[in-house]
């Protein structure tokens, strides 16, 4: 509640032209939303991009806040648009080899940065093993299957918001992510045997 | 009998999550038990479950968080474009405008037009006044012309119009005439024949009046009136 009403208060200021309010918002949620755009995008270069795309929507959209919902739910409404039309831009650039994840293609943000919270090299490799073996995962799926897995699984919405924030009904919510499941499922069975 | 998968569907998460309720707890673990279908959907949502867990968030790299947000700040160097600009344009109509600043004897002159003493610009002035007139003169005979040939055409124009109304009107007077004429003449013709066929009725009542006077006064005297009757009336 008091980080809802201080998200409040931080839009209203922000709104009011305070530059430190909406980089203390930003702060507050940029670790989300880049976690999430990574593991949509399977590239930090890409996720930095459709990062710093949310929050140039949210901003531009900023003075459209009613403040009935949480925001960040109606930020990972935006998120989830910019998503999709991301996405979906990227699948029509040529350029783009929409293969598998290998370990070339993803490189951890914290390889670069040495203010890295894992000191111990055996520990960072283990989490960046963990995290490739997520994308691997999540890389099998299309992208409407993905971003409901996403939202449900890593963001913890309900079907309801997550249906308000994909623009489907709650039914075809239900369907992608069972279809998901059974899709996931195949390629474990795969896994498990080979 | 038929495992419900719609079941699983609505109520896996919530089952991995430990949120449902005992009752579709209860369902739930029936359907998971008959079902291998949902058994396997079931191992795959809690594994995506416990690796959604296992995710490590990573740091967002260095980034400009208000680069979009911000106006770039504006150079307060604008009097400085002015007075260039201002600058510019005065040595531009300078030029065209062929300025000379000179110091003689009598002071310091400033001339337009480049370097002309004031006979030159005199004649030259005088030569234009004459060229001008030369072409108004030419202009004026040139318009004066073309509207008496106007007028001109205009007249004739008129004059034959008029000879052909006029004669038309004549035309149609005499017409008129002799119709009128005509008619009199028919009229009059249709009276006279009646005034004859009266005076023939008058006559022949005035034979018929005569003889019957005749015959009352011959019957004394018949063998006179007799000799003495007209014959034929």
């Amino acid at each position: 509640m008091f980080q809802l009403n201080n998200d409040e208060k931080l839009i209203a200021k922000a709104l009011g032209g305070s530059q430190r309010s909406w980089v203390s918002l930003v702060k507050r949620y940029e670790r989300l939303v880049f976690n999430y755009c990574l593991r949509m995008t399977f590239n930090s270069s890409d996720a930095m991009d459709l990062m710093q795309e949310v929050f140039l929507a949210t901003y531009r959209n900023l003075p459209s806040y009613r403040g009935q919902n949480q925001f960040k739910g109606w930020m990972m409404r935006i998120a989830a648009n910019k998503t999709t039309d991301f996405l979906r831009a990227r699948g029509r650039n040529p350029l783009h080899h929409a293969g598998e994840v290998s370990e070339e293609s993803y490189q951890s943000p914290e390889i670069h940065h040495p203010a890295s919270q894992h000191n111990d090299p055996a520990e960072q490799y283990k989490t960046e093993k963990n995290n490739q073996k997520i994308k691997q995962l999540l890389d099998k799926l299309p992208d409407d299957q993905k971003l409901v897995v996403e939202l449900k699984f890593f963001q913890h919405f309900t079907f309801d918001e997550i249906g308000h924030q994909t623009g489907t009904s709650i039914n075809t919510v239900k369907t992608r992510l069972y279809a998901a499941l059974n899709k996931l499922k195949g390629y474990s069975e795969i896994q498990n045997v080979m | 009998m038929l495992c419900d998968h719609q079941l699983v569907i609505d109520h896996i998460n919530d089952y991995v999550e430990n949120k449902a309720s005992p009752e579709i707890k209860q369902q739930l673990e029936i359907a998971l038990q008959k079902c291998p279908d949902c058994q396997a959907t079931y191992r795959q949502c809690l594994e995506l479950y416990q690796m959604s867990h296992q995710w490590q968030s990573q740091a967002v790299p260095e980034w400009h968080r208000t680069s979009y947000a911000v106006r770039p700040p504006i150079r307060n160097t604008g009097w400085l474009n002015w007075g260039a600009m201002a600058t510019s344009t005065l040595a531009i109509l300078m030029v065209v405008f062929q300025l000379e600043i000179t110091n003689n004897d009598s002071g310091l002159m400033i001339s337009f037009g480049g370097n002309q003493t004031e006979a030159k610009i005199a004649k030259q002035v005088e030569s234009q006044l004459a060229e001008y007139k030369t072409t108004q003169d030419q202009i004026f005979l040139t318009k004066l012309n073309t509207a008496l040939e106007k007028q001109d055409n205009r007249t004739k124009l008129r004059l034959a119009n008029w000879r052909e109304k006029n004669r038309d009107e004549r035309q149609q007077d005499i017409k008129f005439v002799m119709t009128g004429w005509q008619s009199q003449r028919y009229e009059d013709q249709q009276s006279a024949d009646k005034r004859f066929a009266y005076i023939a009725d008058n006559q022949i009542e005035n034979n018929q009046a005569i003889n019957e006077l005749y015959q009352s006064v011959g019957s004394s005297h018949s063998s006179d009136e007799k000799s003495n009757r007209p014959n034929n009336l």
